[in-house]
């Protein structure tokens, strides 16, 4: 009795717990390990075809069960929704036309939110391309970006990204696979771990207490740190600091980094040595400010991998050299390839005077902006010099030659510790014929102890080492500050070779100038007009002051941001390759400064439909069937932007009209041909291509836009197909009539892809037609020789040249110093090409 | 009595009047001994040194490239860039800074360096404008500049 109440307690048990369906595990593998996911119950992550996604905008304004829409890019977001919504919902909009997926946002136990769409990452091992394009088929995927690291894989409508990446993990053949993630990414500083950087509040203010017990309003920066994690700098850039001369292999800036030439000092000394003397340390406090190196020890310079080219243009006692020599320097810069030219330097009159008050020196200002950089211009700032005294209601004015009227050269003011004017830095005053300008602002010292009694000097940069230079203290300012015989620092590694009381707009223009080659660093081609102007777009408008037209009279454009300005060089273009001809696109510039819009022209097949400050929606002007070489482009702050595109319409059928798009040579011994957009210069963009042919007994053998590897039986007539889903999500049909050459001589190239070498073999029992019609010719006249090409599909250059003798067996070509990528291998014999064929290179 | 009241100032418009004259032609006789190279006998204390035209040292001695002149009635500032050397002997403690311009000397030299002058306002040709870094302060100060013919050290 006993026994059965217990085994129907169990049974019972049992069928219960077979009601209890437990939640299917979702997890992905990060290489072997399970990492599990939970989905977040009431968001969704969206993916769209991009070129409906002006109307599902609109329809998505309207849903009411949509409570939040977060957009990563043009054509993903993410949807916070009622939870009560939350299935519905799913189930639904992914039935709306231009949906391409509706995926659950998942969270891992770290509390990291991931999305996932419709693509999957995958690192293949060293396999046969036979396997993976059998797996490729297997799931319908088709493959979206091939790197040097992965693939960028794209799986079918409505498959299941995370399932299909799995699967590709537990078929053996791969490194690793995981869904391609939408992630949150949060904005990284790189700070540097140099002894004094905590009191470069010019650099990085949070409102630290600096080593002089001052503390600024946090914020009131250059955003050095964030400029960072885009980039240092490229050694290649240049800036020439026309000074008092830089120390040679100072400990924060070796000669390594310096440009140290004959004929650099243009004071009095040694003409080839640009070597500070005595105390003149100025020149190395500015050098400093733009390149100190990021060593852990010292100061860091905004732009720690450029180069430093020192110009002495003072004499051992203080004094000036003449206005012709001061000409020379200039010009010497230019000459000798320095890209920028910094100028922390002014003419002492007695008030403003003409832009133009030594012409010499204002040619010489012309000739460097015009024709330095191969007629980019070099980029020319100067300090507009420290003639204002707020304290007493003095507004000062702007120093010749910040005050010349040249295009694109920058003036350059100070802003303090907090945001504000420093007391010292002139006011504008557009009233005046003497081109008194202050074009942007840096963060420098805040007063001198003759106005602020409590306040000096207070940037930090490098000091001639020892006790020479301004470190320790040898005379005030103007007032009883900084302390004769005071040490600023007093303690760290070589701390003699650093200084805390630097500053003025000596400090400024050094910062605007390292911002200029942290922006030619990512973008070489910017003209100074262009310089000038994102550096003055992107400039912070803070302070508090009225700015008119994004200017105003005490800061000029604004303060230095120098991340901001960097995006603005790095500004793109992105959006689809493609207009449909039944739709319309829109392509939006990225970090585009505030306040700034965008100049939109198109090329005559295309028409504007509507335009905003940084987007622009696009639609086909006059019907064709494909019109290639169409063209977009974004104008601002005097830099364009060009994307080409083509006009597609979905569901093209016959290829008569677009034959161009079928390229390919095909022979009995071999070919390839692939779907191929030659106006962009790049494969046709699509899914699930399907190749055939109907002659020859040719056996295709496809992956994707391209297909290689025929093998045929007879010189022939054959029209090759392929169909697949296009860009405009149409189903096309192209197909092309190829005319099978008899017998090329030789083997189509393998392995492919190839590693450090690719072999072609000479076939020497292949159908001979065309041979047996080569040899017809006399001696004289057949060539000895055959030329092997090799092109890169990424420079569009050719990578690889040798010629071989026809009469080989076989010839082997060394891809190892080729990089790994797809080139277009031709044979050329008798000056007609007989082979080509698409290789990969992957070592 | 009327009459005599009239005369009076009638007599005084006209005595006036010519004081007036009088007073701007010592004004322009003034300004016409500075420009035709006059010997001006006023005094001036050298007060100053011009920060951005240099500083040389040598012993418990220096000089600048440029010094700021002021006549002891306060009423004219002058720089020269042409201070006649052996006239005066500056000692090194009052050139105590390059970071600001004018550089006044200390206190205790203040009135120390006393002149006579004889000297012409530089033409436009003839003016020296110096070359300043950007972390030296400039002090707004209303100076006519001048070149020296003599001066002479009065004790």
């Amino acid at each position: 009795m006993k026994v059965k109440y217990y085994i129907t307690l169990i049974c019972i048990l049992l069928l219960i717990s077979s009601f209890i369906t437990p939640e299917s595990e979702k997890y992905y593998y990060a290489y072997n390990e399970k990492i599990f996911l939970n989905e977040v119950k009431n968001k969704v992550i969206i993916s769209f075809r991009t070129v409906y996604l002006p109307e599902i905008k609109n329809t998505m304004l309207t849903n009411t069960n949509i409570k939040n829409t977060e957009w990563q890019n043009d054509s993903i977001c993410i949807v916070t929704l009622e939870p009560s919504k939350y299935k519905s919902f799913k189930d639904d909009f992914i039935k709306q036309a231009g949906i391409k997926s509706v995926q659950p946002l998942y969270i891992t136990v770290d509390g990291l939110e991931v999305g996932i769409t419709d693509e999957i990452v995958v690192q293949f091992n060293k396999i046969e391309q036979k396997e993976i394009d059998k797996l490729n088929r297997k799931y319908n995927v088709s493959v979206k970006k091939t790197t040097d690291l992965y693939q960028l894989l794209s799986v079918s409508a409505n498959a299941d990204a995370l399932e299909v990446a799995n699967a590709y993990q537990l078929s053996g053949f791969v490194q690793f696979c995981h869904p391609n993630f939408i992630v949150k990414v949060e904005l990284h500083q790189t700070i540097p771990s140099d002894s004094y950087f905590i009191n470069q509040f010019y650099l990085h203010n949070t409102g630290q207490i600096m080593a002089n017990g001052h503390s600024g309003t946090s914020g009131a920066d250059i955003n050095a740190p964030e400029a960072w994690n885009i980039t240092k700098g490229n050694s290649g850039i240049i800036i020439a600091v026309l000074d008092q001369g830089v120390t040679s292999n100072h400990s924060d800036l070796p000669n390594s980094r310096q440009v140290r030439l004959n004929g650099s000092n243009f004071g009095n000394g040694n003409v080839n040595d640009p070597s500070p003397t005595g105390n003149d340390n100025h020149g190395n406090s500015c050098s400093g400010v733009i390149a100190a190196s990021h060593n852990n020890e010292g100061i860091a310079g905004i732009a720690p991998n450029c180069k430093i080219m020192p110009i002495r243009i003072f004499n051992s006692d203080g004094s000036g050299i003449s206005t012709t020599a001061l000409a020379d320097a200039i010009t010497f810069a230019k000459n000798n390839g320095a890209h920028i030219i910094s100028n922390s330097w002014g003419f002492l009159t007695s008030g403003p005077v003409s832009p133009n008050y030594i012409p010499d020196i204002s040619s010489a200002i012309v000739d460097a902006v015009t024709n330095g950089r191969n007629q980019k211009g070099c980029i020319v700032v100067f300090s507009t010099g420290n003639t204002a005294n707020h304290v007493s209601g003095n507004n000062g004015y702007v120093q010749f030659p910040a005050n010349v009227d040249i295009e694109g050269v920058l003036s350059v003011g100070a802003s303090d510790r907090y945001d504000q004017q420093a007391q010292y830095s002139p006011t504008a005053n557009t009233s005046s014929s003497f081109n008194q300008i202050v074009d942007i602002v840096a963060p420098s010292h805040r007063a001198y102890s003759c106005q602020i009694a409590t306040e000096t000097f207070e940037a930090w940069s490098i000091d001639i080492a020892g006790s020479a230079g301004y470190n320790p203290v040898k005379e005030n300012d103007c007032g009883s500050l900084p302390t004769i015989g005071s040490s600023l620092p007093s303690s760290g590694t070589n701390y003699l070779s650093y200084t805390g009381y630097f500053g003025g707009t000596s400090c400024s223009c050094p910062e605007v100038a390292a911002v200029a080659a942290l922006m030619l660093s990512v973008n070489p081609n910017l003209t100074q007009q262009q310089v000038f102007n994102m550096l003055t777009a992107s400039a912070d408008k803070v302070g508090g002051y009225t700015y008119i037209n994004g200017k105003s009279n005490e800061l000029g454009y604004g303060r230095l941001n120098a991340y901001a300005t960097l995006q603005t060089a790095m500004a793109t273009l992105p959006g689809p390759e493609y207009v449909c001809s039944n739709s319309f696109s829109i392509f939006t510039v990225n970090n585009l400064p505030s306040g700034v819009s965008v100049s939109w022209t198109v090329s005559s097949g295309l028409q504007i439909m509507s335009s905003t400050a940084n987007s622009v929606s696009v639609k086909k002007k006059d019907f064709n069937d494909t019109d290639l070489g169409q063209w977009i482009e974004a104008s601002f702050l005097g830099y364009s932007l060009r994307k080409n595109i083509t006009i597609w319409r979905s569901g093209i059928q016959n290829s008569t009209i677009n034959q161009v798009v079928l390229q390919g040579s095909l022979f009995s011994t071999g070919g390839e041909c692939a779907v191929y957009n030659p106006s962009l210069g790049i494969p046709l963009a699509g899914n699930n291509f399907m190749w055939s042919s109907d002659g020859c007994g040719w056996t295709p053998d496809y992956q994707g836009y391209y297909f290689t590897n025929f093998y045929g039986d007879d010189c022939c007539q054959t029209y090759i197909t392929v169909n697949f889903t296009d860009v405009c999500e149409g189903y096309s049909t192209i197909y092309r009539n190829f005319s099978i050459e008899c017998s090329s001589g030789w083997s189509a190239a393998y392995p492919n892809p190839a590693g450090n070498e690719l072999i072609i073999d000479k076939i020497e029992n292949g159908n001979n037609d065309k041979l047996s019609t080569n040899t017809t010719k006399s001696a004289k006249e057949k060539s000895s020789e055959i030329a092997v090409l090799l092109y890169s599909h990424a420079t569009t250059k050719l990578a690889y040249s040798k010629t071989y003798s026809s009469s080989a067996k076989q010839i082997k070509i060394d891809t190892s110093t080729l990089p790994n990528g797809i080139y277009y291998l031709n044979i050329i014999e008798n000056g007609e090409k007989i082979k080509q064929q698409t290789i990969i290179v992957n070592h | 009595m009327k009459n005599v009241l009239k005369l009076t100032v009638v007599l005084q418009i006209l005595v006036g009047s010519f004081a007036c004259e009088k007073s701007q032609s010592k004004e322009q006789q003034y300004l016409k001994n500075k420009n035709e190279n006059q010997q001006d006998l006023e005094e001036y204390y050298v007060s100053g040194y011009e920060a951005c035209s240099g500083v040389s040292i040598n012993g418990a001695n220096g000089e600048a490239g440029g010094y700021y002149i002021v006549s002891a009635d306060l009423k004219d500032t002058l720089l020269t860039y042409n201070f006649p050397k052996n006239v005066l002997t500056f000692p090194v403690e009052i050139f105590h800074s390059t970071l600001s311009t004018p550089a006044w000397f200390p206190a205790s030299h203040e009135k120390a360096f006393k002149i006579q002058l004889s000297y012409r306002v530089a033409s436009e040709e003839e003016r020296i404008y110096p070359i300043c870094t950007g972390m030296v302060f400039i002090q707004n100060v209303n100076a006519t500049q001048i070149i020296i013919n003599s001066a002479t050290k009065i004790d």
